[in-house]
């Protein structure tokens, strides 16, 4: 994150950050941890194959690469319930808190400063048909393998396919 | 709330929910919960619990661990943590994730704690940083009115993996 202005006394260029870890403004003396922030991650399970949003946008410099669906928890939300809401708003889908399984939590470098603990849930169960929608343009199933793909975005998932093909094995059985 | 100006532009922020304040100008502050972690540590049928040494919540009580920093990733955090307030050392590898449960921290500030039950670990704790003491307590002070956090269903959760481990 960049503090051109100080948040509390509004000084230009106040704010030092040595380590984008702590922030201080050297007029006021505000001080600030950038902290990750909670994001919730969705993996859906259909015939042994795992739910991408894919980036299709062939003047997009990231055109071919591929993520899990999900979003940022909102203030005063749980991570379940931002599971829900992120089911609906991208994918159309009614999902139920009881239906969430998580499983795994990592840390995404998700912008220059900003950093996300992505919380992964298995849906296990939900309702209505799957169609793209917000942030999520286009959609695939894809095998567990898809996780070690270079174009899936997300480099900090370690051990997420042994995770999933524990359960995905589960749910065949 | 801390943040009262814009960090891009400097104008007044205002609420537009509590997740989100903007400017005149159009510039957004996203208020989105940070990321905790909380560590189980169990031995004889009690829990370790850490009274909190400084605000919030100074006096109460709640588990080892706090915030995740920039670039690190939450099973770094519960090692370093676990360090920093218990001097034990702690085996990232058998943290076995429990739940997610998001409370209120300071002002308009919510925190998303990430509970990990441990299952390896070396030393005795001794408190330190933000920890003025540690104690070994029984599962259900979890529920208690000196327990600071709200983990509801935690306990439950705890009960249901048997008598091997409570």
């Amino acid at each position: 994150m960049n503090f051109n202005f100080c948040p509390k006394c509004g000084t230009k260029g106040s704010v030092q950050h040595p380590n984008n870890t702590a922030y201080v403004c050297t007029k006021c003396g505000w001080q600030f941890w950038n902290n990750a922030k909670a994001c919730a991650t969705l993996v859906f399970i259909q015939h042994d194959q795992l739910l991408f949003s894919t980036n299709e946008d062939k003047a997009d410099p990231n055109f071919g690469t591929f993520d899990l669906p999900g979003g940022f928890v909102d203030y005063g939300e749980s991570a379940q319930q931002a599971a829900v809401r992120e089911a609906k708003e991208e994918l159309t889908v009614t999902v139920q808190e009881a239906d969430l399984e998580l499983i795994a939590a990592y840390h995404n470098n998700y912008m220059e400063g900003v950093t996300t603990i992505d919380l992964v849930f298995i849906v296990k169960k939900w309702v209505g048909d799957i169609i793209p929608s917000d942030d999520v343009t286009s959609i695939e199933w894809k095998s567990i393998s898809a996780l070690d793909d270079p174009q899936f975005v997300q480099k900090n998932y370690t051990g997420l396919n042994k995770i999933l093909a524990k359960h995905t094995g589960e749910q065949l059985s | 709330m801390k943040i009262l100006n814009c960090i891009e532009c400097g104008l007044p922020l205002t609420s537009i929910t509590p997740s989100q304040y903007n400017c005149s100008r159009g510039h957004t502050y996203w208020n989105s919960p940070s990321s905790a972690v909380s560590v189980i540590f169990i031995k004889d049928n009690f829990i370790l619990f850490s009274q909190r040494a400084n605000e919030p919540a100074r006096g109460l009580y709640n588990l080892p661990g706090g915030f995740c920093e920039h670039m690190e990733d939450p099973l770094d955090t519960a090692e370093r943590e676990v360090q920093e307030e218990t001097g034990m050392n702690l085996d990232k590898r058998s943290l076995v994730i429990m739940g997610a449960y998001t409370n209120k921290y300071i002002g308009d500030e919510s925190v998303c704690d990430i509970v990990f039950l441990a299952h390896s670990w070396s030393g005795t704790p001794i408190a330190d940083d933000d920890s003025a003491s540690l104690e070994w307590k029984p599962l259900e002070f979890l529920d208690d009115a000196y327990f600071a956090p709200n983990f509801p269903g935690l306990s439950d959760k705890l009960r249901s993996l048997g008598e091997s481990k409570l």
